[in-house]
């Protein structure tokens, strides 16, 4: 479904990402795991199109999408939510999933969509008026879903959504993504720093080091892999 | 009395003040394009409307919608050649290259002015400019009615446009963070280009009404653009709804304060309220408090 071939991404002259090549299929979820700058975040921004690789291509459903604008691969059927949600703040929580669905073709489903968001994230039934600012932590990441969900994705891209959450809100918002995976097929792709958590819920995961892929597999065979325990799991595995 | 006709005329040149500004504020706060030839776009809509009534015979209220039109395709042109260029650079220096540029276009369209235009200043006088009525001792001329009128029109028009429509809630979205808003498959660039238009096109609005209460002349958009400055800075930077209570605001302290300490001080009280509120209020005297939340 989305196919990476050996993309290069620069910022300005110092080179983020080396000969990056991934796969995610059909209604898998694919999780990015890696230390703190070592390129997931890049991957995922090179997919969207805020950043473009220098080399190498970006397939989508068998169209390239590496030289389309932001707005057309959304058009196509990728859906981001992005680090540190970016929601529009000072904006209703339904102004901002509405804005979610601007895509032509998400427009004339969007009330089916906004009840199955609701079926998904209860809580947001009765926050809809509320500016979106002035949610919890946790009920913003929910609205930074739902939102890029609006758009009717074949696939979502999701960055770091436990960012500054608390470990049973992050595992909350983990749980309902499964749901989302399971419930309509939409592949996912996401970057997480919790590995552990990441790789449970996961089918497939890939190992970034240094702009480089330093392994790949079956989520549940990186789990047990000793080099990823030691690598990513550290004082956790000494507190188990 | 004196003081409630200075209040009633201040409100009426405070709407055009909004209207003035709106545009400016527009292009600032949604693009981040600081466009300081936004008052000789100004001067450009009052004498488009000067050359249909000189040489046409159409009344400025009739030819309004052609002189929106010209403005519009002059903003389309204007953001392709002049500001797209520029859409690929960090916020602070599309701020600094815009002003660059526009200041340039602000020589070549004042020079061009003076040209096809003379530096006289030209005014449309029609049958009903200085017709006037009175209301209970308050003396109100037709033009500043029919002006008021059309800015309140033009600004709820705006309004309704920007929050009704998706196209509008696109520019409300990018004002707020534009990444984002091309996540969720806004266009940008067209975004821009039409918001642009849009800009210019009130622009000319405010140009057309100038030139029906008071004059136009080649370099006379910079004292405009002083004034839109104001009203921006007043209603906060990106704050679009603030505009038009911030230009009723100048408009009344101009008029009023005149009347206590004379008219000479006109522009002082302008430029003393935007210190306070720089001083005082620096995101504006119409923006709510910023909640303390990371972006």
């Amino acid at each position: 479904m989305l196919k990476i071939n050996e993309i290069d991404v620069y910022y300005r002259d110092q080179q983020a990402i080396w000969g990056v090549s991934l796969v995610v299929e059909k209604g898998k979820t694919v999780v990015l795991i890696g230390s703190n700058g070592a390129g997931k975040s890049t991957i995922i921004k090179a997919i969207s199109g805020l950043v473009r690789p220098a080399a190498g291509s970006i397939s989508f459903e068998n169209n390239r999408i590496d030289k389309e604008p932001v707005h057309r691969i959304v058009e196509l059927g990728i859906s981001m939510v992005p680090e540190g949600r970016r929601l529009f703040s000072q904006m209703s929580v339904l102004g901002n999933l509405e804005l979610g669905s601007f895509v032509h073709s998400a427009r004339q489903v969007k009330n089916e969509t906004l009840n199955w968001i609701y079926e998904i994230f209860p809580v947001l039934k009765n926050r809809i008026q509320q500016v979106a600012g002035t949610l919890s932590g946790g009920e913003q990441q929910m609205v930074a879903i739902a939102r890029a969900l609006m758009s009717k994705p074949k696939l979502l891209l999701l960055d770091e959504l436990s960012l500054g959450l608390s470990p049973l809100v992050s595992q909350n918002i983990y749980k309902m993504v499964r749901q989302i995976n399971e419930s309509k097929r939409i592949s996912i792709l996401l970057v997480e720093q919790n590995v552990r958590m990441a790789l449970k819920m996961a089918d497939e995961g890939y190992v970034i080091e240094n702009g480089r892929i330093m392994g790949e597999g079956k989520a549940e065979t990186l789990l047990r892999n000793p080099a990823v325990k030691d690598a990513y799991f550290g004082l956790g595995q000494a507190w188990r | 009395m004196i003081v409630t006709q200075a209040i009633i005329s201040g409100l009426i040149i405070g709407a055009l003040y909004g209207l003035a500004a709106i545009g400016l504020g527009l292009v600032f706060g949604v693009m981040k394009y600081l466009n300081i030839a936004h008052g000789s776009f100004i001067m450009l809509g009052g004498y488009a409307s000067y050359w249909l009534f000189a040489l046409l015979h159409l009344d400025p209220f009739i030819s309004l919608p052609l002189v929106m039109l010209i403005m519009f395709i002059m903003g389309l042109i204007f953001y392709r050649i002049l500001l797209a260029p520029l859409s690929k650079f960090s916020e602070d220096l599309k701020v600094n290259n815009s002003l660059l540029i526009t200041f340039g276009l602000i020589m070549v369209v004042d020079n061009s002015a003076t040209l096809l235009w003379t530096s006289w200043p030209k005014s449309i006088t029609t049958l009903y400019s200085g017709a006037a009525f009175n209301i209970f001792g308050i003396r109100l001329t037709y033009i500043g009615l029919g002006g008021m009128g059309l800015a309140i029109v033009i600004i709820l028009a705006l309004h309704l446009f920007l929050t009704k429509t998706y196209f509008g809630k696109a520019i409300t979205a990018i004002a707020q963070d534009w990444e984002a808003a091309s996540l969720m498959g806004i266009n940008i660039d067209y975004t821009y280009l039409i918001s642009c238009a849009l800009a210019i096109t009130l622009a000319g609005v405010a140009g057309v009404l100038i030139v029906l209460c008071y004059s136009v002349t080649p370099s006379g958009g910079f004292s405009w653009l002083m004034i839109a400055f104001i009203v921006v800075t007043l209603a906060g930077m990106g704050n679009l709804y603030g505009i038009f209570a911030a230009g009723l605001l100048l408009g009344v302290s101009q008029a009023v304060g005149s009347l206590l300490i004379g008219s000479s001080y006109q522009g002082v009280i302008g430029f003393a309220i935007l210190l306070l509120t720089v001083l005082f209020r620096p995101d504006g005297i119409f923006t709510r408090k910023r909640k303390g939340y990371a972006r």
